[in-house]
């Protein structure tokens, strides 16, 4: 069984740090809830998990079973069994999402599959999805609505069969029948003993797929790590209790203002 | 399709498939003058030894002109006029190596002569190309659009030029000219400057120029898939310069543009 191990995990962008030192483990069969306020690093670890170029790794180490995560490129990262579903997935004019996938799927095997078999793949995967199957032959997330995409990050979970997936607000965008759909596919892939790391900010998902954990990132760090109470404590109640019951004050999401605003008096703040 | 040997430089084509290449081609010069009402598709197949080609599209005429280089080809001229309710679709997909003055000038001559030209370039392994279309609006109700795509790297050089020139008088003229080059590296020179030139008030124009790296979201998306940094950036350059393919009729000359592409990449 695998394990991801993030041990005293820092990160920084342009210089700012967003994670102060995150501990968390998780293995394959778990689903755990990640939850914290907007601004807190939920997202950044996701991206720093995968390797994304712009975060910078300061302290800390990521091991994905013996392997040392943050010694590897993005590719080999996923190749090993991880899977980021995204918030907002990348539109990418004129690659056709069905060379896409092929691609994918083939970068994790020995021999390409041949086109045959992976049209079967495919119209398997997207039948379970309720997805048009021209959405395969179409470029890559351009002009999918917000649910259209979402749903294309599931199938290619369910293409790719990560050992754990990340899952960031997959839920978002989604109408009361799609999330059932995607929820459906979450649980069978959860019966096949993947596990998931799931951020979202609606119980509705929480409750279809059942996490086994709950964490809750704040200030860039996991500062509770319960059972499924803590989510549908937050559901009801917010975050109020980390500050009364742990002491930790919650930062507030800093707002980049512009230095001056339109307007006249705009013109005259920005000469000086 | 009908191969075309030419033995003259005058060639009167009617509504047909056509193809040349350069073993049916003997001069550098070729004027090709297509018949009122007809319905054409030519396609000029790696024809390099051409220096000039004028073509005039007589009244009611649809034609649509496909070009393919993959080997070198210095300078070349294009000359296109559109007469009366004719429209010209031309497609150039551009491998040539080395050299390249590539010049083309769409004049569009009567009413309701319309014009659509796109454009794909690889400029790679120090290329040094310059193409040029350009479209004279020279009467009332003309319509022209010209997209560029072009993908330039090591250390190659790419200028995407062209003028749209909407004349006094052309009122109800409408053109549009797109440039966009994507560069692999700092060493790779290139410019898109699409030019507009409008005398007329009654008209709708418009022009884009981007050039610009790979999008590192782009990449971070594809290799978190598991796909190699390398392959990403393939995909990603194919997906610039395949939509090109529509322009070329039959399997084959697709099939080998789709291998230029992957094998220049």
């Amino acid at each position: 069984m695998s394990v991801l191990k993030i041990t005293n995990l820092h990160a920084s962008v342009d210089g700012k740090e967003i994670l102060k030192g995150v501990n968390l483990t998780i293995s394959e069969g778990e689903t755990i809830a990640l939850l914290g306020p907007n601004g807190h690093g939920k997202s950044t670890l996701f991206n720093v998990i995968m390797g994304h170029p712009k975060y910078e790794v300061t302290e800390g180490s990521i091991f994905f079973d013996d392997v040392d995560l943050l010694k590897l490129p993005t590719d080999e990262r996923s190749k090993l069994g991880l899977f980021l579903g995204m918030q907002l997935p990348s539109e990418i004019p004129g690659v056709i999402n069905a060379d896409f996938l092929k691609a994918a799927v083939n970068a994790r095997r020995e021999k390409p599959i041949s086109t045959y078999n992976f049209y079967k793949l495919l119209d398997k995967a997207t039948k379970e999805l309720k997805m048009p199957f021209d959405l395969a032959t179409r470029s890559l997330n351009e002009g999918f609505s917000g649910g259209e995409k979402k749903r294309n990050e599931i199938l290619q979970l369910e293409l790719l069969e990560p050992k754990i997936a990340l899952l960031d607000e997959i839920d978002s965008g989604l109408d009361v029948d799609a999330m059932q759909v995607v929820a459906d596919v979450i649980k069978k892939e959860q019966q096949q003993g993947r596990g998931f790391l799931v951020i979202s900010h609606y119980a509705r998902l929480y409750d279809l797929i059942s996490p086994t954990r709950a964490v809750v990132m704040i200030n860039g760090r996991i500062v509770v790590d319960g059972g499924p109470e803590v989510f549908k404590r937050i559901d009801q109640t917010g975050y109020e209790f980390i500050k009364t019951e742990l002491g930790i004050e919650i930062e507030k999401e800093e707002q980049d203002m512009n230095k001056v605003s339109i307007g006249s008096c705009a013109v005259k703040e920005a000469i000086k | 399709m009908e191969e075309l040997v030419v033995k003259t430089d005058n060639l009167i084509l009617k509504t047909g498939e056509y193809r040349l290449d350069n073993s049916s081609v003997v001069l550098n010069t070729l004027n090709i003058k297509i018949e009122v009402n007809s319905n054409c598709y030519i396609l000029l197949d790696n024809l390099s030894n051409i220096k000039e080609l004028n073509i005039d599209i007589l009244e009611g005429s649809q034609v649509k002109l496909s070009m393919m280089f993959d080997k070198e080809l210095n300078d070349i001229k294009i000359n296109i006029n559109v007469y009366k309710y004719s429209s010209l679709e031309g497609y150039i997909a551009d491998f040539s190596i080395n050299k390249l003055d590539l010049n083309c000038l769409v004049n569009l001559k009567e009413e309701g002569a319309t014009c659509y030209f796109k454009l794909a370039s690889l400029s790679a392994n120090k290329d040094d190309k310059n193409i040029s279309i350009s479209v004279n609006h020279l009467t009332s109700k003309t319509y022209g659009k010209v997209d560029n795509y072009g993908v330039c790297k090591d250390l190659g050089k790419l200028l995407f030029a062209g003028t749209s020139f909407i004349v006094n008088g052309a009122v109800k003229s409408k053109t549009e000219q797109n440039a966009k080059i994507m560069v692999f590296d700092e060493a790779s020179n290139a410019i898109a400057k699409p030019i507009l030139k409008i005398d007329e008030n009654d008209i709708e124009a418009s022009h884009a120029a981007v050039v610009g790296k790979i999008n590192d979201e782009h990449l971070f998306y594809l290799t978190s898939r598991g796909i190699s940094v390398a392959e990403a950036k393939e995909l990603i350059t194919f997906g610039y310069l395949k939509p090109i393919l529509v322009g070329f009729n039959d399997e084959k000359t697709k099939e080998y543009i789709s291998s230029l592409i992957e094998r220049r990449m």
